[in-house]
C-alpha cells in the first residue's frame, strides 16, 4: 500500500539553520503591501470626496430666498388688496375712518392667520401685524370740470375710466388739446402746472390718445390706443399713477415732479364736457387728514406699514414694509 | 536517456552536485527585482494619490465656493427686499441665512475669505486656492473664516452683509 501520509515540515528548513534570522526577508513585502494598502484607502477616500462634491455640484443649489420673497409678496399684495377693498366698501357704505381702520386691522390679522397656516406646512413661521395706518381720502365721481383734490402730496390708484362707445371723447389734435380736450391739471405748490390730456385723435381714426404738457403749452402725445383692439371696447382705463392706457404700458403719464412728494399739489379736471366716464383715486394730504374735493370723498386708509417676519430652520427675515398699492414708482 | 545519465553520474552524485545553483545569488536577484518593482509601484501610487488629492481639493473648493456665493447672493436679495418700501427709520431689518458647508475638503481643513467682489477658498497643504466672484449689490464685510457651517447676516444697523462662523 502506498504511503500517502505527509510528514511534518522540517523546522530547520523553515527557520534556517540560525532560527528566524532569515525571516526578515519578508519585511520588504510587508512594508510595500502596507504602503499599497494605505494608498488604495487614500484613493478610495478621495474618490468618495470627489463623488460627493460632484453630486453636490450637479444637485443644484436650492434658492433659500425664494420662499421668503414669496411670503413678502403675498403679504404686500394681500394687504394692498385688503386696503383697496375696504376703501371701496367704506365709500359705498359711507363709513367713517374708525370703521375703515378697524376693518383693515382685522383683515391683516386674518391674513396673518392664513399665512401662518399656509407656511407652517412648509416648515416656516410667519408673523404679519399692522404697525401704522395713514389716513387719506377715497375719491370717486364722474369726469366733469371739478376740483378733484385741494391739497395733496401723495396720490395712488388714480384711474380715469373713459367711455369710448356711447359718448366718446371729443376729437381733436395735440395743438388744440389745451382748449378742447378733457384734461387733468396738477397745480404744484411751486406754481408749475402739469397737464394730462385725454381725447380722440381726429387724425388717427378716433384712437384714444393721451398727451402730457407743462404750464398749458402744447402737449406731447405719449400713447394712442384703438378701442377696437381692446377686450372691452366700450371703456378704456387710463391709469395715471400706474402709467397704463387700456392695460398697455404708457410711461411718462405721471409727472415726474410729483413723484418726489416734495411740496403739495391740487388736482383739477378741465373741459369736463369733452369726455364722459368715471374717476377714482386715493389721496392723502400732508397733514394726513381728509382732503377737500368736489367728487364723492370718503375717509380711507391711504397706506399701511406692516411688520413682517418669516423664519425657517436656515433663514430669518424680519422687515417693515409700507403698502400703498398703485402708487407711482419713485 | 535517463538510464544513460544515471549510468554516467550516478544518483548520489547528482543529488550532491550544487554547481550553477546559488541560493544566495537567487535570493539577491529576487529581492532586488522585487524591491525595484515595489519601489516603482509605491512611487507611482503616491504620485497618483498626490495628484488626485490636488484635483479633489480644487474641485471641492470650487463647489463649496459656488455654494457660498449662492447663499451670499440669496442673503443680498433678501436684504434688499427687506429694505425696499421701508419707511425711513421704521422698525428693524434683520436677515440671516445659515449655510451648511463641510468642515474639510478631501479631508483637509480650509479657510474662506469674503470681500466686496469675491469669495476665496484656500487650503495650506496642498497649497490650493479657488476664487469665485459674487454679484451681491450690498457691501460684504471683508473677513476670513474657517470652512464649515456659516451664517450670513444683514441688519439695518450694519448696512452690510456679515459672514460669521456658526
Amino acid at each position: 500500500m502506498a504511503d500517502v501520509s505527509i510528514s511534518p515540515p522540517d523546522p530547520d528548513r523553515l527557520r534556517g539553520e540560525d532560527g528566524f534570522r532569515d525571516a526578515n526577508r519578508g519585511q520588504l513585502l510587508l512594508v510595500a503591501g502596507l504602503v499599497m494598502a494605505v494608498s488604495l484607502v487614500a484613493l478610495v477616500v478621495l474618490l468618495n470626496a470627489t463623488i460627493y462634491s460632484e453630486n453636490v455640484a450637479t444637485r443644484g443649489i436650492e434658492a433659500t430666498d425664494g420662499e421668503a420673497l414669496e411670503v413678502r409678496a403675498t403679504a404686500v399684495e394681500g394687504t394692498g388688496s385688503l386696503i383697496d377693498a375696504t376703501n371701496r366698501k367704506a365709500n359705498a357704505d359711507d363709513d367713517d375712518y374708525t370703521v375703515t381702520r378697524g376693518a383693515v386691522e382685522d383683515g391683516v390679522a386674518e391674513l396673518d392667520t392664513h399665512l401662518a397656516r399656509t407656511y407652517a406646512g412648509r416648515g416656516g413661521v410667519t408673523h404679519l401685524a399692522v404697525d401704522s395706518l395713514r389716513q387719506g381720502s377715497y375719491l370717486t365721481g364722474n369726469l366733469s370740470s371739478a376740483s378733484v383734490a385741494d391739497d395733496v402730496n401723495r396720490t395712488r390708484g388714480f384711474v380715469l375710466d373713459v367711455d369710448v362707445s356711447d359718448d366718446p371723447p371729443v376729437g381733436t389734435n395735440a395743438s388744440a388739446a389745451p382748449d378742447e380736450a378733457f384734461h387733468v391739471v396738477f397745480n404744484h405748490s411751486t406754481g408749475d402746472t402739469h397737464e394730462v390730456y385725454v381725447y380722440a385723435n381726429e387724425t388717427e381714426s378716433g384712437n384714444l390718445t393721451v398727451a402730457v404738457g407743462d404750464d398749458g403749452t402744447e402737449p406731447t402725445v405719449l400713447c394712442s390706443v384703438d378701442p377696437a383692439d381692446l377686450e372691452d371696447s366700450d371703456r378704456v382705463a387710463v391709469d395715471l399713477t400706474g402709467e397704463r392706457v387700456g392695460g398697455q404700458s404708457c410711461p411718462g403719464i405721471w409727472p415726474a415732479e410729483l413723484v418726489s412728494q416734495s411740496g403739495s399739489y391740487a388736482i383739477d379736471f378741465e373741459n369736463g364736457d369733452a369726455a364722459t366716464g368715471n374717476a377714482t383715486a386715493t389721496v392723502t394730504a400732508p397733514s394726513g387728514g381728509s382732503v377737500g374735493s368736489e367728487l364723492d370723498a370718503t375717509p380711507a386708509v391711504y397706506d399701511a406699514t406692516v411688520d413682517l417676519r418669516y423664519r425657517t430652520a436656515e433663514l430669518r427675515f424680519e422687515t417693515v414694509v409700507r403698502v400703498a398699492p398703485g402708487e407711482p414708482d419713485v | 536517456m535517463c538510464d544513460r545519465l544515471e549510468r554516467s553520474f550516478g544518483r548520489s552524485r547528482f543529488a550532491a552536485d550544487d554547481r550553477a545553483v546559488s541560493v544566495t545569488v537567487g535570493y539577491v536577484l529576487t529581492l532586488s527585482i522585487g524591491a525595484v518593482v515595489l519601489a516603482g509601484v509605491v512611487v507611482g501610487v503616491s504620485g497618483v494619490v498626490d495628484s488626485q488629492t490636488d484635483r479633489a481639493v480644487a474641485a471641492d473648493l470650487s463647489v463649496v465656493g459656488q455654494t457660498t456665493v449662492s447663499n451670499l447672493e440669496s442673503a443680498d436679495r433678501l436684504a434688499r427686499a427687506a429694505e425696499a418700501d421701508r419707511p425711513d427709520g421704521a422698525g428693524e431689518v434683520r436677515v440671516s441665512v445659515d449655510v451648511d458647508l463641510p468642515t474639510r475638503v478631501a479631508g483637509i481643513p480650509y479657510r474662506i475669505a469674503i470681500d466686496d467682489e469675491r469669495v476665496t477658498l484656500r487650503t495650506d497643504n496642498p497649497d490650493a486656492s479657488v476664487s469665485v466672484r459674487h454679484a451681491a449689490d450690498l457691501d460684504a464685510e471683508s473677513t476670513s473664516v474657517r470652512g464649515g457651517p456659516l451664517q450670513i447676516t444683514y441688519t439695518d444697523e450694519t448696512g452690510q452683509l456679515v459672514v460669521t462662523e456658526r
